[in-house]
């Protein structure tokens, strides 16, 4: 039944939660056809510890099928097949064999096999016990604190955290990175252009953080990463996670006090699931991106970053450009220290006030 | 209508949003009173709330029955992002068909393999695609026998494939007999063969087809009915209502459907998983971004147009800002070209679809936001069919819901009291092509209206007229030494109804013609929407 007087309405169900920051995350991580796992499920995991033999490149191999083999599933292993002088692999091991994985045992007599070449080792980015291990992926529970990004590109990366940048808006120039930085997982502010991400990458950073990325910088990343593959020896693992999305972004705020309560820690990326574990004691970095009651955050347009108390609904509003859509009333402090109100579309406001 | 007609919600819960409305009876008649439209991360229990308390805020009359809201009814359908296959068969005929069944039955298409003998390294990573939900085999007693045998060899090494994952479905369309090893019978279908002579939404591998993609990606949730289902259903009652030809146009964040019925009944359905508002493959691929920018008259650096679009694909509720409106028309604009492409390509043979429909309702979150005007030149540069046709938007989603009500009798009840609620005049559009040599006398078209009389040459380009709603124009149209529509050398006249968005008369080529230099491209398509921007702070 409605009553005669208002509710209390909390404005803050209408205002989308930010994602969250939590422990216990279950990574995915995908196997290709040749790939071997290196871990057992039930496995505890320390960061930077070896889980998948990764192979650049795969063909197709055929054999008879003998009464040896025609037990094995697909998914398993079979080592030192002969490599047939008529189909070796470009780059290939010096064994003259193939390691390799059963797809098939066809009705044609003949057992298919999926070989690999080129490998590289794949790093557990954080600590945690082996849950899964398939043919087509291995899941780890991991122990640290885990953040979601909007972007990731590369490998899985582990560092330590160091904050390279002023603050979350600004940018870092390539003559700031200095080899002290080797190993390290660098927060990098609003972006990092291309020059800068090369040498960051050329004196042995293992991943950046950054506010946004643009989409042409990730297409050069591509064509780079792609030469590299062409060469003989693998390239260092190198990964990239944008917190925001994509252009020139800031970090978000709470994010960027996270991230510098996080300095020094050991931590690792996994960019396919666009997600950056901390290690150690997750308590002061959730106090430190922790935001009193009712705190949002303006997503995109007017204010964008802006953070402050969603006090109230203002209904269906028109918007510059001719929109019309609901707004909600913030209070920010400005410049000067005073209470400011503001009004803003309900759709660009995410709130803080459950980040845990 | 009895007097103690229930009130009700209706909810459309879509991937990016969820609409809702308060439908009760007011006066003798159901009325929608109150609608919301709000990211699907919001509890639809605040929305529902939010929508009650507004009835009863500002209508007091209305309020003194809004007894017990909680346990109002709720019609409620839900989009389900489209299924994704790789489709595997032993001819390039056999899976061309089977390709033409499932794309039309709404699936993403993710990978195919058609030939005797597919490469095993790219199968394999193709099933191993974590987002994959099936693998599908198709196989036809009537191909030949060589077809056949290659069919037999290749079906258990799918199966040995399929095998390697714990989540992916394996369908065999066809004669396969043979249960392949170490696949469970929760992910395992037997649907029909693909077949030459029904390929449409009538035949049983289609039906079969989208049910079980349905299955697959329901998320646990068997009872919530698929808004695409039951929009359709809805859009065959309007015709039935209206007597006329209707066009149901759908387009959804992850995918779009469409919908042609008459009097008669249905005469044509499919669900295109290519034609989504915001297709994730946006992110990935360059080309499936530049495809947008290519209808979009937003100057700037190209990079940075590029990082909007993929921003708007993350963030779909954030940019209502002016460029992040122009990009969302140029991303509307691309969906209604893919949804006509894939349209045309599905139909069978000449069809009497060919011609515009006497009404085109527009559906779903693409057309959200945008101006009415904006929304009716979206539709004529994506939808290009020739002649005279009325815009109607469902702009608060229920069309969808009320297809939910199982009795026939019962939609059309519904449909009849809320169709002038729901159902928002967007305009009319004259669709003509450029009209032919003309001579010496080019021709005119006389609009005659309540409001006011006009007089306007036959040359091509496109021309807006401020017709508002309510207001029906008589169109006389000389073609002059000319021909237009297919008449040449004698007048003929047209009746349309306005709306928000005007009248449009389009005599623009067929298909359209747009500059291949970027910057001109840009040029002409910010002069076609110069008009539709009225008013919206450009």
């Amino acid at each position: 039944m409605i009553p005669t007087t208002p509710p209390v309405h909390d404005p803050l169900r209408f205002a989308v939660p930010a994602a969250s920051i939590q422990t216990g995350r279950l990574l995915h991580f995908p196997l290709r056809l040749a790939d071997r796992p290196l871990v057992v499920p039930g496995q505890r995991v320390e960061l930077g510890q070896p889980i998948i033999e990764h192979f650049r490149e795969q063909e197709a191999v055929e054999i008879p099928t003998t009464a040896a083999i025609v037990g094995l599933r697909p998914g398993d292993f079979l080592d030192h097949v002969p490599v047939s002088q008529s189909s070796r692999l470009g780059r290939k091991s010096p064994q003259a064999t193939y390691r390799t994985r059963v797809c098939e045992h066809g009705r044609d007599g003949f057992t298919r096999l999926a070989a690999g070449s080129g490998e590289i080792v794949i790093h557990a980015p954080a600590p945690g016990v082996v849950e899964t291990v398939l043919p087509a992926r291995i899941d780890i529970r991991a122990d640290g604190l885990a953040v979601d990004a909007q972007v990731g590109w590369g490998r899985p990366a582990v560092g330590r955290i160091v904050i390279a940048a002023d603050a979350p808006d600004a940018e870092l120039p390539a003559s700031r990175i200095d080899v002290s930085a080797a190993g390290a997982i660098l927060v990098a502010g609003v972006r990092l252009d291309l020059e800068a991400m090369s040498r960051a990458r050329a004196i042995g950073v293992t991943a950046v953080i950054t506010g946004g990325v643009a989409s042409r910088h990730l297409r050069q990343l591509g064509s780079s990463e792609a030469r590299q593959q062409a060469a003989l020896h693998a390239a260092a693992p190198f990964g990239l996670l944008a917190l925001t999305g994509y252009g020139r972004l800031p970090i978000p705020a709470h994010l960027w006090d996270l991230l510098v309560a996080a300095a020094g820690r050991p931590a690792g990326i996994h960019p396919g699931s666009r997600t950056l574990i901390i290690g150690g004691d997750p308590r002061p970095l959730l106090a430190a991106a922790s935001r009193p009651g009712g705190t949002v955050r303006v997503s995109s347009g007017e204010g964008r970053d802006m953070e402050g108390r969603l006090v109230g609904l203002a209904g269906p509003r028109r918007w510059p450009g001719g929109v019309y859509a609901p707004g909600g009333f913030i209070e920010v402090v400005a410049a000067d220290g005073s209470m400011q109100r503001r009004c803003v579309p309900l759709s660009t406001l995410e709130r803080l006030d459950q980040v845990r | 209508m009895t007097p103690d007609a229930p009130s009700f919600f209706t909810l459309d819960r879509g991937t990016v949003s969820t609409a809702a409305t308060l439908i009760a009876p007011v006066e003798g008649r159901y009325r929608m009173l109150a609608a919301s439209a709000a990211p699907a991360a919001i509890d639809p229990e605040a929305m529902l709330e939010d929508l009650a308390w507004r009835v009863a805020r500002t209508d007091a009359t209305v309020a003194g029955s809004m007894e017990g809201w909680r346990e109002w009814s709720r019609l409620e359908v839900r989009s389900i992002r489209p299924p994704r296959a790789c489709l595997v068969a032993a001819s390039a005929e056999t899976g061309s068909l089977l390709e033409r069944v499932f794309v039309g039955a709404g699936w993403h298409v993710a990978g195919r393999f058609f030939g005797p003998e597919p490469d095993l390294i790219a199968l394999g990573g193709a099933c191993l695609e974590s987002s994959l939900d099936a693998v599908v085999m198709a196989g036809r007693d009537d191909a030949d026998q060589e077809e056949r045998d290659r069919a037999r060899l290749l079906w258990p090494r799918l199966g040995s494939l399929a095998r390697l994952r714990d989540d992916l479905a394996v369908i065999a369309c066809g004669p396969f007999i043979e249960r392949p090893e170490g696949i469970p019978d929760d992910r395992l279908f037997s649907l029909p063969a693909p077949d030459p002579a029904a390929t449409g939404p009538s035949s049983p591998l289609f039906q079969a087809a989208a049910q079980v993609g349905a299955h697959l990606v329901s998320d646990g949730d068997p009872l919530a009915l698929d808004s695409r289902s039951a929009l359709r259903r809805s859009v065959s009652s309007l015709a039935v209502l209206l007597g006329k030809r209707v066009d149901g146009i759908e387009v959804g964040a992850a995918a779009a459907s469409r919908t042609l019925a008459n009097a008669d009944g249905e005469l044509r359905h499919a669900v295109l998983a290519s034609a989504g508002l915001l297709p994730h493959e946006i992110l990935d691929d360059v080309e499936a971004a530049e495809a947008v920018l290519r209808w979009s008259a937003v100057a700037g650096d190209p990079a940075t147009r590029l990082d909007r679009v993929r921003e708007l694909v993350l963030h779909p509720w954030s940019a209502i800002d002016g460029d992040g409106l122009h990009l969302r028309l140029a991303m509307l604009r691309t969906a209604l070209e893919r949804l006509q492409l894939g349209w045309d390509s599905l139909a069978t043979e000449s069809r009497p679809d060919d011609a515009a429909a006497d009404v085109l309702v527009l559906a779903g979150g693409g057309f959200a936001l945008l101006p009415a005007a904006a929304v009716a030149l979206a539709v004529a540069d994506g939808v290009r069919r020739p002649g005279a046709f009325t815009i109607l938007h469902d702009h608060a989603a229920v069309l969808a819901p009320l297809g939910a009500l199982p009795v026939e009798g019962d939609r059309r009840r519904l449909l009849a009291d809320l169709m002038d609620d729901c159902l928002l005049p967007v305009g009319s559009v004259v669709l003509t092509g450029a009209p032919g040599e003309t001579g010496k006398d080019r021709g005119r078209v006389t609009i005659s209206t309540p409001l006011f009389e006009d007089e306007l040459p036959l040359e091509p380009g496109l021309r807006l007229v401020d017709l508002p709603p309510g207001i029906v124009a008589r169109l006389e149209i000389d073609p002059g030494q000319g021909s237009l529509l297919g008449v040449s050398g004698q007048r003929f006249g047209l009746e349309v109804s306005g709306g928000l968005g005007g009248l449009l008369l389009d005599m623009r080529p067929i298909p359209l013609d747009l500059p291949s230099g970027a910057e001109q491209r840009r040029a002409l398509l910010e002069a076609w929407e110069e008009p539709a921007w009225v008013g919206s702070d450009r």
